[in-house]
């Protein structure tokens, strides 16, 4: 039961706020699923004009403000280095649901069928939270994920020079894929993540062999295991799509 | 705390509790348009207005978020063009093109859909397809296939753009027929378009009594179990709890959910609680509190002691010897051969002809075995009702049904009240697809009434909704086909082992229509036409299942999978055409329906002549429409430059189905003037979204010379309207068409014998029998003319007076058969498995096509429902029997911006034995698809997928298989 509401102007009077009685306060940086867990009354603090929303681009890279919502980002330069991340968005959450979702949001709540979020590995983006100031990489972070969970996204950085590719298996053209794979290549560096199963995607391969990350994405998934797709078809799978993406 | 919205360009202040979302407060401020029943976590976009111009769901944010910010609703849009003394301002274009095009269907999403076009048209005014189809991806649409809401966002940006749009083209339809007609074959505007493109209040859950608690259930989180123990005590002390009911505090009384006529052709097999669970999801108690959240805190409060059972969660289990009983209660009633000691709810034993003697005649004989899947109707409105007693202390139940009247007829023993004490209202319905043809929770909701003396409201969650409610049966069928090698098919054996869950509603019904409606379409060639030899077989058992029932087809896409797949199969093994091969062997006008002599649902059989077959045309017309000659035997065709992993494919499927159940549907309607020659049309029949409203009012039209907008359709009260079964077995347009036919006669008859009196002078004499009437006249062959207000003041004021008024009812000996032939087309991803649908044409023979645009849009939905059942349907259960889907998320249904070209064709027939020569189109769409696709698959990668829905790893296996052979 949500007992009070704070729209604080700034990042700061957010802390403010936080601090005054942190065990019966959250955070609110756009839709409201986050919220329904909680079992205990509690105030929120919605951060919607706290200055989270900006997208800038300096020294190689984005910086994504963490109440930016997913339409926005589709709209944003990010979008024009990385055009795929607007088809991968799309299959990721309807329309109206990318209006109201922002990327602290969203992060905290994908899992390994996410396509952004396995996108976002391969791009080795990097989250800082709010409260705190500590910047560490997504795949990192998604290992400790629950540890924040009062906590919100501050910001996500990526570099703006890798090449991003995207393929995925899906039921359906939108349907939540039961395999996708994600590659960013810069100077002979290939990083690879595959999702399609499990609590998050999972970063596979790091290097400048293609040849070994393939190795790699096939030992991972070969225990990828669920009721959507068997381990052996996703290792035979996700060796075609990274090929594909060599060719 | 106080929040200030901009709502509808109006700043004003409102007082809000701070965890109220802003759904809840705009729907208790009264702007209905959102609507607050789709899901719970924004993945049906029903609940969408417009934050700052963008499109998002209402219930995903609070309230205080949209503090100080720009909302707008449906309501702001426009208003009916006709208020009165008031001048309107008429609708928005887009309501106005939404209504030209026939996007409406159920209307649940259609408030969020305009809004949707409407943040597209504010800032682009010349969109293209893609960009209308993306515009309106937040919204899910189960009715329509999303092919008429983008053409209305195009042509409303044509309308905003200034451009000369013409009249809406009628969907390609009939001519022949319709010859001389005003109405009927016309598309006209829906009855209830306007009501629906403003967001109106007219669902069930749009109207809320006053004192109304909210109910909750208690389900079982075991799939077979014995209640040992159950106290309520804690739960029944929380502030806030009204009654907590278990089953110890009902009457123990058995019935069955399905909504069929008396006598119900199916075991009696359920209680409104039992001290026993039969699947997980199954109900155990029932709270009603003064809201949600206190009932659902009282659901955790309410101590249950379970001793679990050994369940059954494989159909081919439940008959083996020593397998748990899953009905073991004295008060069970058999239908039929229902047994439950072997777990058999119902079991069909058809043989027509000699089919032994046919399989030794055959050259060649094919056996293969399939398997269909447990799939949803996801109607997006949830199942909703609401009861309460009114101040005569009748219980009215208002109710998101599809069959008023036999809730009315089922539940007053339930309740321990007679029919007469009870009153059903069936507000607007937001789709139903067969899910509502089931008195599902309607009795929690009475129950609780009758236990506090309040009004209750009971609303399924979208997870209770997957767990709690009814799908289409899963089967496992076995095929056995004897051929000659000429094509001619000698005897054709299907088995079918249905899934019927833990329950038994519909059970028998369902799983005879795989059967009947499929196996009858193929009666073979030569001698074996006139007798042919078909056998059909089916089980239909219990397991630890959430119970199957109906859905759109109701047992027939189950039949069709099986059947053409394995068609199909033996024209490529005989090197035979495959459309030519099929043809051959279908039945043809003027032959006996081969089922009519053997089954009939549990009731007497009756032979049955089918008068038209439209299918040869339906075949030429589809085939032209997908280009069937240039693709199917053109290897380049089939091949993608540049991409040498995908392969094109083409496939077909010829399908037929019934149009209502004969000697036993029955459908009435009552017709009365008014004043200014207008007419009330009361009809029990129950348009779900399906247009029946309309089309009943274009054939009442028709018959009484007025235009369509002079007919005022209720359906349906149980108080107010006359009986009809209700919406299901394609009925409505044909059975209840037909009453409301004969009581428009019967007025058209009054008008006639006075307006000849009133024409009549001492020169000219006339008779009714010389009197026509047309355009709101009543006409003599001389031309002379009354009008029909002059007919109606007449009669209600000046003289002999009376009210003109007619009553009918229709059954009927026939249940004539539409056809179809279904075409798809397909990219296959060799290497991944993943199928694409490019395309999918459907050329339907449904006799007279009496509103072409609707009946488009019926054909159009289904065919995007069997798309999903074709290719990402599938309702799963681990070793628990727990649901893998439970959302709208994991369950996917198709969004508008990942469809296929969708194509709807109708061919003409009459069909003789109704007034207006209709046929059925609303359940044909869902028989074709998926094998259609799953043969346009073996073109593509010849590869055959035996189990749908057709996934990669089903065609990738499939492919290895190939290559390893």
């Amino acid at each position: 039961m949500i007992t009070q509401y704070h729209r604080p102007k700034s990042l700061e009077q957010a802390l403010d706020i936080y601090q005054r009685n942190p065990e019966v306060v959250r955070f609110l940086t756009g839709g409201i699923s986050r919220l329904r867990e909680s079992q205990i009354p509690f105030e929120v603090i919605d951060l919607q004009d706290s200055g989270l929303k900006d997208i800038r681009r300096e020294n190689h890279q984005f910086q994504v403000g963490g109440c930016t919502t997913l339409s926005e980002i589709k709209k944003a330069e990010v979008a024009k280095i990385y055009p795929d991340i607007v088809r991968i968005i799309d299959q990721d959450l309807p329309l109206n649901n990318q209006n109201s979702v922002t990327l602290s949001d969203y992060l905290f709540e994908a899992d390994g069928r996410s396509p952004l979020s396995t996108a976002l590995c391969a791009l080795d983006a990097k989250v800082s939270l709010f409260p705190g100031d500590e910047s560490v990489s997504l795949v990192e972070w998604f290992k400790n994920r629950e540890a924040d969970a009062t906590c919100i996204i501050r910001e996500v950085a990526l570099s703006d020079e890798y090449v991003l590719q995207f393929s995925s298996v899906g039921r359906s053209p939108l349907d939540r894929p039961i395999l996708c794979v994600a590659m960013g290549s810069y100077s002979n560096q290939w990083r690879i993540a595959v999702g399609g199963y499990g609590i998050q995607p999972v970063l596979v391969y790091q290097g400048d062999r293609l040849q070994d990350g393939i190795l790699r994405a096939q030992e991972v998934c070969g225990t990828w295991k669920d009721e959507w797709a068997s381990s052996e078809y996703r290792q035979a799978v996700v060796a075609v799509l990274i090929n594909r993406f060599a060719k | 705390m106080k929040i200030f919205l901009i709502l509808n360009d109006e700043c004003k202040p409102y007082e809000i509790e701070a965890g109220e979302t802003l759904l809840q407060v705009l729907r208790r401020e009264g702007y209905f348009g959102a609507k607050s029943g789709g899901c719970q976590h924004g993945e049906c976009g029903a609940c969408a207005v417009l934050l700052d111009g963008q499109p998002i769901n209402s219930c995903t944010i609070l309230a205080a978020q949209a503090d100080g910010h720009r909302i707008e609703t449906i309501e702001k849009l426009g208003e009916h063009p006709d208020h009165g003394w008031k001048q309107s301002a008429g609708l928005h274009t887009i309501q106005d093109a939404f209504i030209e095009t026939g996007a409406i269907q159920c209307g649940y999403c259609t408030p969020a859909m305009i809004l949707a076009a409407k943040a597209l048209l504010d800032h682009e005014p010349n969109p293209t397809e893609d960009q209308a189809r993306d515009a309106i991806s937040g919204v899910l649409c189960r009715c329509t296939g999303y092919v008429k809401p983008v053409e209305a966002v195009l042509r409303a940006a044509a309308y905003l753009r200034g451009e000369a749009v013409g009249q809406k083209d009628d969907a390609p339809g009939p001519v022949n027929f319709t010859n001389g007609w005003s109405t009927v074959g016309k598309s006209e505007v829906k009855v209830d378009a306007y009501k629906l493109v403003q967001g109106k209040p007219a669902f069930t859950a749009d109207i809320e009594p006053r004192g109304m608690l909210h109910a909750k259930v208690l389900y079982s989180p075991y799939a077979h179990a014995r209640i040992t123990h159950i106290d309520a005590t804690r739960a029944r002390a929380l502030p806030g709890v009204a009654a907590v009911l278990t089953w110890q505090d009902l009457p123990r009384v058995v019935f069955s959910t399905a909504g069929q006529s008396d006598p119900i052709p199916g075991p009696l097999d359920t209680f409104s609680l039992d001290h026993k669970v039969r699947f997980v999801g199954d109900r155990v108690a029932f709270v009603a509190a003064e809201t949600l959240e206190i009932a659902q805190q009282a659901l955790k409060l309410i101590d249950v002691e379970y001793e679990p059972l050994p369940a059954i969660l494989d159909s081919s289990k439940s008959m083996l010897p020593g397998a748990p009983t899953i009905h073991d209660e004295p008060e069970f009633v058999n239908f039929a051969d229902s047994n439950p000691a072997r777990n058999l709810a119902a079991e069909i034993r058809i043989d027509i002809g000699n089919v032994d003697k046919g399989f030794a005649e055959a050259d060649q004989i094919f056996e293969a075995e399939y398997e269909v899947p447990k799939v949803q109707q996801a109607h997006i409105e949830p199942h909703v009702v609401i009861t309460y007693w009114d101040e005569d202390d009748r219980l009215v139940i208002r109710t998101s049904t599809q069959v008023p009247f036999h809730v009315r007829r089922v539940l007053a023993p339930v309740l321990g009240l007679e029919v007469k004490r009870i009153r059903v209202i069936k507000p607007r319905v937001g789709g139903g697809f067969g899910g509502k043809q089931e008195i599902l929770i309607e009795d929690v909701a009475a129950h609780l009434t009758i236990a506090t003396g309040r009004p209750v409201k009971f609303e399924y969650s979208r997870e209770e909704e997957f767990t709690s409610s009814r799908s289409r049966h899963p089967m496992r069928i076995r095929m056995k086909t004897g051929v000659k090698n000429d094509g001619t098919i000698t005897a054709n054996e299907m088995y079918a082992l249905s899934d019927t869950g833990a329950y038994g509603c519909h059970a028998l019904t369902v799983t005879g229509n795989t059967g009947h409606k499929s196996m009858a379409l193929y009666v073979g060639d030569g001698d074996y036409r006139k007798s042919p030899n078909i056998r059909f077989y089916a089980d239909i058992v219990y397991t630890n299942h959430p119970p199957a029932g109906a859905y759109r087809g109701y047992g027939v896409p189950q039949g069709y999978w099986p059947l053409d797949r394995h068609l199909e199969k033996i024209a490529n093994a005989l090197g035979l055409d495959p459309i030519e091969f099929r043809m051959k062997n279908a039945i043809r006008p003027g032959e006996l329906h081969p089922f009519s002599t053997a089954w009939s649902e549990g009731r007497e059989p009756r032979p049955e002549i089918i008068h038209t077959v439209g299918l040869e045309e339906c075949v030429r017309k589809g085939k032209a429409a997908i280009g069937w000659e240039e693709k199917i035997n053109n290897p380049d065709w089939k091949l993608l430059p540049g991409k040498p992993h995908l392969r094109k494919g083409l496939g077909v499927a010829l399908v037929m189905q019934g149009t209502a159940i004969p000697y036993l549907d029955m459908g009435g309607a009552s017709i009365k003037i008014n004043d200014d020659g207008s007419f009330n049309l009361l009809v029990g029949a129950t348009d779900l979204g399906t247009g029946s409203d309309t089309v009943l009012a274009q054939m009442a039209a028709e018959v009484l010379g007025v235009p369509i907008e002079d007919i005022i359709t209720l359906s349906s009260d149980t108080d107010l309207t006359p009986f009809d079964v209700g919406a299901y077995a394609s009925s409505t347009t044909y059975i209840s068409g037909a009453a409301v036919v004969k009581a428009a006669e019967k007025v058209a008859d009054r008008i006639r014998e006075r307006a000849a009196k009133l024409l009549s002078n001492g020169s000219s004499q006339y008779s009714r029998h010389e009197i026509k009437l047309a355009a709101r006249k009543a006409i003599a062959p001389d031309g002379k003319s009354v009008t029909l207000k002059e007919v109606a003041y007449n009669s209600l004021h000046h003289e002999d007076q009376e009210q003109i008024m007619g009553t009918a009812s229709y059954y009927s000996p026939s249940s004539p058969p539409p056809f179809a032939a279904q075409f798809a087309e397909v990219t296959v991803d060799i290497e991944t498995g993943q199928v694409t649908v490019d395309r999918l044409v459907m050329a339907v023979d449904g006799g007279v096509i009496v509103n072409p645009i609707t009946a488009a849009g019926q054909v159009e939905g289904g065919m995007m429902q069997a798309l999903g059942y074709a290719v990402c349907e599938e309702m799963m259960y681990d070793d628990q029997g727990r649901p893998r889907e439970k959302n709208l998320v994991d369950y996917h249904i198709f969004r508008a911006n990942e469809m296929p070209q969708l194509e709807a064709i109708f061919v003409d027939t009459y069909e003789p034995t109704h007034p207006f020569g209709v046929k059925a189109v609303a359940e044909i769409p869902m028989d074709g698809a998926a094998p259609a696709i799953g043969n346009a698959v073996f073109h593509a990668c010849g590869v055959n997928v035996d189990i749908n829905p057709i996934t990669p790893e089903r065609v990738w296996r499939a492919l290895q298989e190939i290559q390893q052979s």
